[in-house]
């Protein structure tokens, strides 16, 4: 995708999103409307990435997108509320370097236990983070390296809603593992794979739950 | 409650502009961190953004002919696929101009190749990871100056020995530092005409030397202690020219002979015993000069009188030779490498 057109899309959905939840003056329900409760959540999620592996000197680059679930435990009312998530995520990353005879692609899956804090349209998460993952090279390199390892990941948005039931997330993750010599074969120094991933995001309010 | 919370330092800085800047514009400048635009084996391994890939050979040609003489013969370092493409140049002894080079080895992590110059005598190195594979002097000792310079070997705790004369062995630190505890030591006889050292397990290295009357096989431990002689099963007592010994993965070894009307190889087992005729048919391998183990497994060996190498499979006590592979033809190959 151009980047140009990226970044526009990011910005404007962004102050939409500040605009209707954060800013004064808006009707932003930051005062925490709704009962105090419980709820339990179930997310979509479908985003992009940009990944780069640093320690080498060169800095391999991917891009790709995500797709995955999870299930939120919010403890608090509609508009700010905190609780632990747990998250599973696949993934499908190809290098940037990629050619007609040459090409490497990641495949994997990633999940992730964390906290998550809800206050006035807005979120941020924090969580333990592990991968598993396939660097499937082919052409004249072909390899393939397989590696589980672990980090964090740390994420923010805005939350629109849509009625007690449904919203919508938009928001951004850094997710952060470090590969290390000795656990993964082929690597003899500390790697770092950082991926950023922009994402937008479904939640769905258990009606069992009430839907604060 | 509410008028605590959005009095608050968390609720001020949620909706202050700093989060929103925070919140849209770091992801955003993650998304475009640039990276290379490189793939992770050649980032791992710099070597293969080169054009070198593992298992590639890497063969030093020439032979002991000198420079001067007519036809120039090619002293130069090849490297080619695995499966005998050529590829490259590593190293041509027209520029910087030596007299030959013999002994090669690489580095503990197969970044750097080392070769055993004559004239001016010094261990030459060459970048396998910059492009252009600059070569520089590794070493440059006044010892090493003395007759001629053929063999040398890189040894498992990451030093060199180099055979600076026809019976007498120098060593050199990962850093080209002269060690001088144990080194360097002579092997009897004067006439022994050092050709070639390799390494093995255990910490450990091996001297072949066919040029005098007792021709056994010396194993020296890294230090330079030991020297066992071993006979290798031939007539090795008085003659039997060994050329280049291998070890295979289950222990045992495999060395070559030129002796006259034999140009065989044999198989011992991991005590340098029970020696036993691997593969003899000179119309193929005639005077073998070196021997590595390919990353398949098999083996191959190169030899000076038909300027080719041949790729045999082992199987027990007897190797094949394949012929999905013709490989090699250059120049009196000398020394033949396998990329790691």
């Amino acid at each position: 995708m151009n980047k140009k057109i990226l970044l526009l899309f990011i910005l404007l959905i962004s102050s939409y999103g500040y605009s209707q939840t954060v800013l004064p003056g808006k009707g932003s329900s930051s005062g925490g409307g709704g009962s105090f409760g419980s709820s339990l959540q179930l997310n979509a999620l479908y985003g992009i990435n940009r990944t780069n592996i640093y320690g080498q000197g060169t800095v391999p680059s991917y891009s790709g997108s995500t797709y995955g679930i999870g299930i939120d435990y919010a403890i608090g009312k509609t508009h700010l509320n905190f609780g632990p998530y747990l998250s599973y995520k696949v993934l499908n990353l190809e290098n940037t370097a990629n050619s007609e005879t040459q090409s490497e692609f990641i495949t994997g899956n990633n999940t992730a236990l964390g906290l998550k804090a809800v206050s006035s349209g807005v979120y941020v998460k924090i969580g333990y983070l592990r991968v598993n993952y396939q660097d499937k090279t082919t052409g004249a390199l072909a390899n393939r390296l397989d590696y589980s390892a672990s980090g964090f990941e740390l994420g923010g948005g805005f939350i629109f809603y849509f009625g007690r039931f449904v919203r919508l997330n938009w928001g951004a993750e850094l997710n952060q593992v470090a590969l290390k010599p000795g656990e993964i074969s082929g690597i003899s120094q500390r790697l770092d794979m950082t991926d950023y991933l922009i994402n937008a995001s479904l939640t769905f309010i258990l009606p069992s739950a009430g839907g604060r | 409650m509410n008028t605590v919370l959005k009095t608050s330092i968390w609720l001020r800085f949620l909706k202050s502009s700093r989060f929103f800047v925070l919140l849209v514009l770091l992801p955003v400048a993650g998304m475009l961190a640039c990276g290379d635009e490189v793939f992770l084996e050649n980032a791992l391994n710099p070597s293969s953004a080169l054009g070198i890939s593992s298992g590639d050979l890497i063969v030093v040609s020439g032979g002991n002919v000198a420079n001067t003489a007519t036809p120039y013969p090619s002293h130069q370092v090849f490297l080619f696929s695995s499966s005998g493409e050529f590829k490259t140049t590593l190293y041509s002894s027209s520029s910087p101009s030596v007299t030959f080079v013999w002994g090669a080895d690489f580095n503990v992590s197969g970044s750097k190749l080392y070769l055993a110059v004559e004239n001016p005598d010094h261990i030459e190195t060459i970048d396998l990871t910059t492009a252009g594979f600059p070569s520089s002097t590794h070493v440059n000792d006044a010892n090493l100056t003395g007759a001629t310079m053929r063999a040398m070997a890189t040894l498992s705790d990451g030093s060199i020995v180099a055979a600076e004369s026809t019976q007498s062995v120098e060593k050199y630190d990962s850093s080209g530092v002269r060690v001088t505890t144990n080194f360097p030591f002579v092997i009897a006889p004067a006439a022994a005409n050092i050709s070639n050292i390799k390494r093995i397990s255990g910490d450990r290295f091996v001297i072949l030397a066919p040029g005098a009357t007792d021709d056994r096989l010396r194993v020296y431990a890294n230090d330079g202690t030991g020297g066992t002689q071993y006979s290798g099963g031939l007539a090795c007592n008085t003659n039997c020219d060994p050329s280049d010994i291998v070890e295979l993965s289950d222990g045992r070894f495999v060395v070559a002979y030129q002796t006259a009307n034999s140009h065989r190889l044999q198989i011992l087992d991991s005590n340098f015993a029970n020696a036993t005729l691997l593969y003899v048919d000179a119309n193929y391998i005639n005077m073998p000069t070196t021997m590595e183990l390919m990353s398949n497994g098999h083996l191959i060996v190169c030899s000076s009188i038909f300027n080719s190498c041949e790729e045999l499979t082992i199987s027990g006590a007897t190797a094949t030779r394949t012929f999905s592979n013709p490989l090699l033809f250059v120049r009196q190959p000398i020394r033949v490498l396998v990329v790691p």
